[in-house]
């Protein structure tokens, strides 16, 4: 578009215009070619560059002002007329003492649309404007941010709150553990350490020495379950594997079977191979394994059945089966077996002994040697427990 | 020698650390105060490269959602950083769609990810599998960096640099 000058008045509103550019501070002008260079500028436009150079004119204008690096292309589009205007909102500038101003750019044909116009380019300086947005968007930010902490930290606390309850069941079932399980081995060690004291018979003292010998080995069984325990629950269940043979293994705990069996008057048979069945694996681990599923088969099978124990290897796995006669297992109590703190109920009305947690520390240990329980029972028959452990 | 100027931007959500990357590779210093940028500050950073120098036009993009979808801002980039913080989850989340702006206005320009604030290993809420997951679902190299100790800055816009040379 054209103005026309010729009109007196045209020509003087156009002499106060330019006049008002160039004694404002806040915006600037420039006249830009086909070419994009600068063909004419206010004189304030050179207040409003960062360092400008001695003469602008004739200067390509992505050289004066970075803001146009890259948009050539779009300002000769807006020349042709192919797209209406180019807008560069906020450039932020910094000015000596460290404060920022903010430039809007505008670039937008000079004359009617058409092949290759000149160009006008506005500079506004909207830093009074732009730091009011600035700390608006800033506040905001700033909320966003805290109420962002705020919901981590509610979040942490409520896991935290978890954790809590988690070991205040912990605290409880320990508890509840001492009072119990842990007390009554104590007090059956108690009363036959007094009958020893009055001297009885030979037979007597024997089976007396027995008794609390079986009772302290269940005491020491589950001190360990609870020590293990703690290792899961911490996550610090490592294991130290070297050779062992599972056939010692096997004869070391039916010893400590035995005289468990015996008081319940079970059959505690093995069958023994002649040769060694070695393994890789820790052996603290295999011995608390084999007590677990060992004492369990004792608990939970009604006097005059058995107990039978057998290894085998097949193919690189070591197969350990414990088999007892008793009641069987249901659907429901298999379905729970392993879980920490089940315990099963023995048909036959006994109160037994035990934390709850000697089969989902065997199914722990025997996963951390990347191995497998399997378990075969039905109400009335068998129970069948085999541990499937890699050889190496 | 020859001089090229490329421009690249920087994107991603407020308060990730964008200014602070600049100022770290450009004048080797950082400052903890957080300031909102609101717009576009442009610096640069003459690179040596083997043909000659590299201006680096590093446009530091405002994160805040009222400059986040300005074409403006992007036509014309070479590049982008594209930048999540490691302490906010939310935040990476977003790369996929500054990825998108980006190329939506540029096409395939090369990007490269950039996860900071990697001195707050307490703070850490993006763990490195959801890292991995983010960088092979988008297509472009991510580094772990801190504006705070350096760690990285300077390998970020070096990669970038790098991609831009083998780019026509």
């Amino acid at each position: 578009m054209t103005l026309p000058l010729h009109d007196p008045n045209v020509a003087l509103l156009a002499a106060r215009v330019a006049r008002a550019f160039t004694h404002s501070h806040r915006l600037a002008f420039a006249q830009v070619g086909p070419d994009l260079t600068l063909s004419l500028a206010s004189p304030n436009l050179r207040a409003l560059m960062q360092s400008p150079p001695e003469h602008i004119l004739g200067r390509p204008l992505a050289e004066l002002f970075w803001e146009f690096v890259g948009a050539e292309a779009t300002l000769r589009a807006v020349a042709r007329g192919d797209e209406p205007a180019f807008q560069l909102m906020r450039s932020n500038h910094e000015r000596a003492g460290g404060a920022t101003q903010y430039l809007d750019f505008q670039v937008m044909p000079l004359e009617a649309a058409g092949r290759d116009a000149d160009l006008l380019l506005l500079v506004e300086d909207v830093s009074e404007t732009a730091q009011i947005q600035q700390q608006v968007i800033h506040g905001r930010n700033e909320l966003r941010l805290a109420e962002a902490k705020r919901a981590q930290a509610v979040n942490q606390l409520a896991q935290a709150n978890v954790e809590l309850e988690r070991l205040n069941h912990f605290k409880s079932f320990l508890l509840a553990m001492a009072a119990h399980d842990l007390s009554s081995p104590l007090t059956v060690i108690h009363v036959n350490l007094s009958r020893l004291q009055k001297n009885p018979p030979p037979e007597v003292q024997r089976e007396l020495i027995a008794i609390a010998r079986s009772q302290a080995n269940q005491l020491t069984r589950l001190i360990n379950n609870l020590l293990n325990l703690d290792k899961i629950e911490q996550g610090r269940l490592t294991l130290n594997r070297t050779p062992c043979d599972l056939r010692a293994l096997i004869a070391e705990v039916l010893e400590t079977l035995e005289p468990m069996a015996e008081m319940r008057e079970l059959r505690l048979t093995y069958a023994p191979r002649r040769e060694r069945l070695p393994l890789l694996a820790d052996p603290d681990a295999l011995r608390q394994i084999l007590l677990n599923l060992g004492s369990n088969a004792v608990k939970y099978t009604p006097s005059g059945g058995f107990v039978h124990i057998a290894a085998s290897v097949e193919g690189g796995t070591a197969r350990l089966s414990v088999v007892n006669s008793g009641p069987g297992l249901g659907e429901a109590q298999m379905a729970t077996l392993f879980e920490p703190y089940a315990r099963g109920d023995n048909a036959f009305g006994e109160d037994v002994v035990g934390s709850g947690l000697g089969l989902f520390i065997v199914k722990t240990l025997v996963e951390a040697h990347n191995g497998h329980v399997e378990v075969s029972s039905r109400p009335g028959q068998d129970v069948t427990f085999t541990v499937v452990l890699p050889l190496t | 020698m020859t001089t090229i100027q490329r421009k690249i931007c920087l994107l991603g959500d407020f308060a990730v650390g964008k200014t602070s990357l600049v100022r770290r590779y450009v004048e080797g210093r950082y400052d903890d105060r957080y300031l909102s940028t609101i717009g576009v500050k442009i610096s640069r950073r003459v690179l040596a490269r083997s043909y000659g120098d590299l201006n680096l036009l590093v446009w530091d993009l405002a994160g805040s959602k009222e400059f986040s979808s300005q074409a403006a801002y992007l036509r014309g980039a070479a590049g982008a950083l594209i930048v999540c913080d490691l302490t906010r989850f939310e935040t990476l989340a977003s790369l996929e769609r500054y990825a998108g702006q980006v190329r939506g206005v540029n096409g395939n320009v090369p990007l490269v990810f950039v996860a900071n604030k990697s001195d707050l290993p307490a703070e850490r809420a993006i763990a490195d599998p959801d890292l991995q997951n983010a960088c092979a679902a988008l297509g472009g190299p991510l580094l772990l960096t801190s504006a705070k100790t350096g760690e990285n800055v300077e390998a970020a816009f070096v990669q970038l640099a790098d991609f831009l040379d083998q780019k026509p």
